[in-house]
């Protein structure tokens, strides 16, 4: 079913049917956050590249051969865009170029929160992002990683850890 | 603290998590009764993961400005490329705060009168805005309307004017005139005119702007604002480049468009479109 849909407005896409893109955006953006946010662990980074990774698929899709596999094609843009803005972070790290700090939904009490998910590494953030945005689910980050069930579970609960000392570390540290 | 403990943590995450069996949940709380360190670790994780909830769920509400803001930018790609199809339906509602907001901010972009949205309720005069403009609002807060100084004389009495409007809206008994829209590279202004017959005979014509067709929210308004300013004023001075002219079926009747093109300061362009009836007065 969502195959389908997705097949038939990819083809209206390379139609040149402009509005038909809409409909990719509004099923699939989502997702593409979630992962950009997973692994940048950043919001404002993960809203530029999602968007960056939206409109790429927007002027290339005339390249997608398999119209029913627009999710995982605009997923591995996003992830490769990803991990392009992280080689670039880098380097504008070792020029001292130093962007300011982006704030999550500002309120007081998440802020130590924010700073935790940030430092946790990117393999235990990006099925925590996903956890927290998926309903709690660990079966589907299992899917989604392709990795087993027990092994998300795993990863959850490392996560959930590691996260949990961070943020008690900053607090002894204060 | 036991030996136990160091599993127990695991199983106090996985507990939290939600997959902790059976059996392993009533082990847990048989450890739980017995061990306070364990029980502390329990309540601050439990702490924090509601902390994580609220905070993903706050980064959710902003979803579909995220989309909004893409497809905006996906609508100048098309129009930078001058293809032809210019309208990338925007399929979100937006809060409707930020709506309230941008159409607020609206009044200098309209001509004499605007109404935005069609489902008014209750309607009421909540006065004049700085630059002079009346302000009328539907008690659903779903419809704005805005009238330039001299289009009130008697608040009360537009408001009874704008209930019969509604009224005849929603039996259709209203007439398409003209269909406008603005593209510049940080917003789309698209309205309606509709032409509207009073019982007493008066008639009115009103700009209308439905939830598509309005800037997203402040921050875009405020850089939308000074390009459509721009534009205007280029507007009057002469006409643009022009774009060619296309058909369109809307509201069950054939417009015929036009669009011209105009260079702004800032290097970006602005594209205007004006539809009227192909059918003629
Ligand atoms: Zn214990």
């Amino acid at each position: 079913m969502e195959e389908s849909l997705d097949e038939r407005v990819v083809r209206a896409c390379q139609q040149d049917d402009k509005s038909a893109y809409a409909v990719l955006v509004k099923r699939h953006y989502r997702e593409v956050f979630a992962l950009c946010l997973g692994i940048l662990g950043n919001l404002h980074d993960a809203e530029d590249v999602a968007q960056e990774a939206m409109l790429k698929g927007f002027l290339k899709i005339k390249k997608l051969d398999k119209h029913e596999q627009f999710k995982a094609w605009i997923l591995r843009i996003a992830k490769n865009l990803c991990l392009d803005f992280l080689r670039r972070k880098k380097r504008l790290k070792v020029h001292n170029v130093k962007k300011p700090m982006q704030p999550y939904p500002n309120t007081s009490e998440n802020h130590n929160l924010q700073q935790a998910i940030r430092r946790m590494p990117q393999e235990l953030r990006l099925p925590l992002t996903m956890y927290y945005f998926d309903g709690k689910n660990a079966k589907t980050i299992a899917e989604k990683l392709k990795i087993s069930h027990s092994g998300a579970c795993q990863r959850i609960r490392a996560a959930r850890k590691q996260l949990h000392e961070l943020l008690s570390e900053r607090k002894n540290n204060e | 603290m036991s030996s136990d403990c160091e599993k127990m943590k695991d199983q106090i995450a996985d507990h939290i998590t939600g997959i902790l069996s059976e059996d392993q949940v009533q082990l847990l709380e048989l450890h739980l009764n017995e061990c306070k360190s364990c029980r502390e670790y329990a309540r601050v994780l439990k702490k924090e993961d509601t902390l994580l909830t609220e905070l993903f769920a706050e980064i959710e509400t902003d979803m579909t400005n995220r989309q909004e803001q893409i497809l905006r930018k996906v609508n100048q790609l098309c129009v930078s490329k001058q293809t032809e199809s210019l309208s990338i339906r925007r399929i979100i509602m937006k809060n409707q705060i930020t709506k309230i907001a941008a159409v607020l901010a609206i009044v200098i972009g309209l001509g004499a009168i605007s109404v935005v949205g069609v489902n008014i309720s209750k309607i009421y005069y909540k006065g004049k805005t700085d630059d002079g403009h009346h302000v009328f609002i539907s008690d659903d807060l779903e419809t704005i309307v805005t009238m330039d100084d001299d289009e009130v004389t008697d608040p009360e009495q537009t408001v009874r004017d704008l209930e019969e409007m509604k009224v005849l809206s929603q039996q259709g008994k209203r007439e398409l005139l003209r269909i406008k829209e603005t593209i510049t590279s940080t917003g789309r202004l698209k309205t309606h005119e509709y032409r509207y017959q009073l019982s007493d005979g008066r008639i009115k014509d009103m700009g209308e702007g439905a939830d598509d067709m309005l800037p997203i929210d402040e921050d875009q308004w405020k850089e939308f604002k000074p390009q459509l300013e721009e534009f205007r004023r280029l507007q009057k001075a002469g006409p643009g480049e022009d774009l060619g002219t296309y058909e369109e079926t809307v509201e069950g009747r054939v417009f015929s468009f036009k669009r011209e093109k105009y260079f702004l300061s800032n290097g970006t362009e602005a594209i205007w479109t004006v539809g009227t009836p192909k059918d003629g007065q």
